[in-house]
């Protein structure tokens, strides 16, 4: 039987022992479970053990900036994904790495809507690039330039990422292009006024006849109540009466004409984007 | 001879077509930058009635918000809009209480306490949930 005080005096050599081997986790300790956890997908753990890194050591390599920048766009954080994305740009020396960098930060941009910086970034790069390097570029360019509504040039770097060989894809795309329902029909304005000048007859033109018909029935309904004061009362009772109500369907009738145009046309420039998409990736190998 | 110089070239021309390195998916990962989002129903919470009186209230809510509201200019400075918290609050205070708090929010839509309210991210407009 050990006594109570070998017992006290084996505890506190334990406790002691335990406390002198025990030691802080080093930076480069750190990086490697951040460096494994991003390997196993893990975005958000590796996050947070390259953030505790940096805490310590402010200058990284460029690859840290670039897996947290990954870390960041695979959490959907896109602007924080961007600005680690610039930084390794600017830290890596290879021309290549550099691009790769740089290609990340647009995709981002892109991803936020943001096409004009996008583009500019994008054109940044040097233009005697070749190979894979060439043909996301050009993908990237259609992108930015489908997004900021410039679809010839948007046709023309599609048409880029085809191989010149390949006419049969390449006209494919251009005919796609060419349709000008895809891109420009129905028209917001036509809408508008179609429905200014006869209430939900914009809203048929954009092919929505539900709301046309909506439109119709509460408008009618109002210009015959207002109709009635008028004959059974005076003018004037009708118009202070019910022009404020017709004035406000009349008036959201024709908005609404423009936004369902609006939505109509998103709905067939996102459609032909997707065809554009698939023949490009129809193209590349696996 | 000939056969196999024709074969040789359709082969290296086939080959060519295909891009190395971008692949497929580096391609397609891009579909979704200019998708329509389509409107999921906005008042299925109106739907789910539990008594006459709120199959009453929740019927009059969505002719009003399908039939009439649809087709107004956004005159509302609040988000939820007047007629989706009074449907709220109904719902969740009884007939009573909800009736209250929606002649309150009724007297409160005019825009002339703007300090009073954070604003909506997506509407930009005043933001006051039921509580």
């Amino acid at each position: 039987m050990i006594s109570i005080n070998a017992r006290r005096i084996l505890f506190i050599l334990v406790f002691k022992v335990s406390f002198l081997i025990a030691g802080a986790q080093s930076l480069p300790q750190v990086l490697d479970v951040a460096d494994k956890q991003f390997r196993l997908g893990n975005y958000s753990l590796a996050l947070k053990e390259y953030q505790r890194f940096l805490f310590f050591d402010s200058i990284a390599e460029p690859e840290v900036y670039d897996h947290i920048g990954t870390c960041f766009q695979n959490l959907k954080q896109f602007e924080q994904a961007a600005g680690f994305y610039d930084k390794a740009y600017f830290s890596y020396t290879n021309d290549h790495l550099k691009n790769k960098a740089l290609f990340s930060k647009v995709e981002c941009m892109i991803y936020m809507h943001d096409f004009a910086l996008a583009l500019a970034d994008i054109l940044s790069i040097n233009d005697t690039i070749t190979g894979e390097d060439y043909y996301k570029k050009e993908l990237l360019v259609g992108i930015c330039y489908f997004g900021m509504e410039d679809f010839t040039n948007s046709k023309a770097s599609f048409v880029n990422c085809i191989e010149s060989g390949d006419s049969v894809t390449r006209r494919k795309i251009v005919l796609i292009f060419d349709n000008k329902k895809n891109f420009y029909k129905p028209n917001p304005k036509t809408a508008s006024i179609l429905s200014m000048c006869f209430p939900g007859l914009g809203q048929f033109y954009a092919g929505d006849i539900r709301n046309g018909i909506n439109s119709v029935l509460l408008t009618s309904a109002l210009a015959f109540l207002g109709a009635r004061i008028a004959i059974n009362q005076t003018i004037y009772d009708a118009f202070f009466t019910v022009m404020p109500w017709f004035q406000r369907y009349y008036q959201g009738g024709y908005v609404r004409a423009e936004n369902i145009a609006i939505q109509k046309r998103a709905i067939h420039r996102s459609k032909a984007y997707e065809d554009t998409l698939e023949l490009i990736a129809n193209t590349r190998k696996y | 001879m000939l056969q196999k110089t024709i074969f040789t070239i359709l082969l290296f021309l086939s080959i060519n077509c295909i891009i190395q390195g971008q692949s497929k998916y580096e391609v397609l990962k891009f579909k979704e930058v200019f998708e329509v989002h389509k409107h999921t129903d906005k008042y299925s919470f109106a739907k789910n009635t539990k008594n006459e009186v709120q199959v009453v209230f929740s019927g009059l809510f969505l002719f009003y918000k399908y039939f009439v509201s649809s087709q107004d200019v956004v005159s509302c400075v609040f988000y939820p809009s007047c007629s989706v918290y009074a449907l709220q609050t109904i719902q969740k205070n009884g007939i009573a209480e909800g009736m209250l708090a929606t002649f309150d929010r009724l007297c409160r839509c005019n825009g002339l306490s703007p300090d009073k309210y954070d604003i909506h991210k997506e509407s930009r407009l005043f933001y006051d949930p039921v509580e």
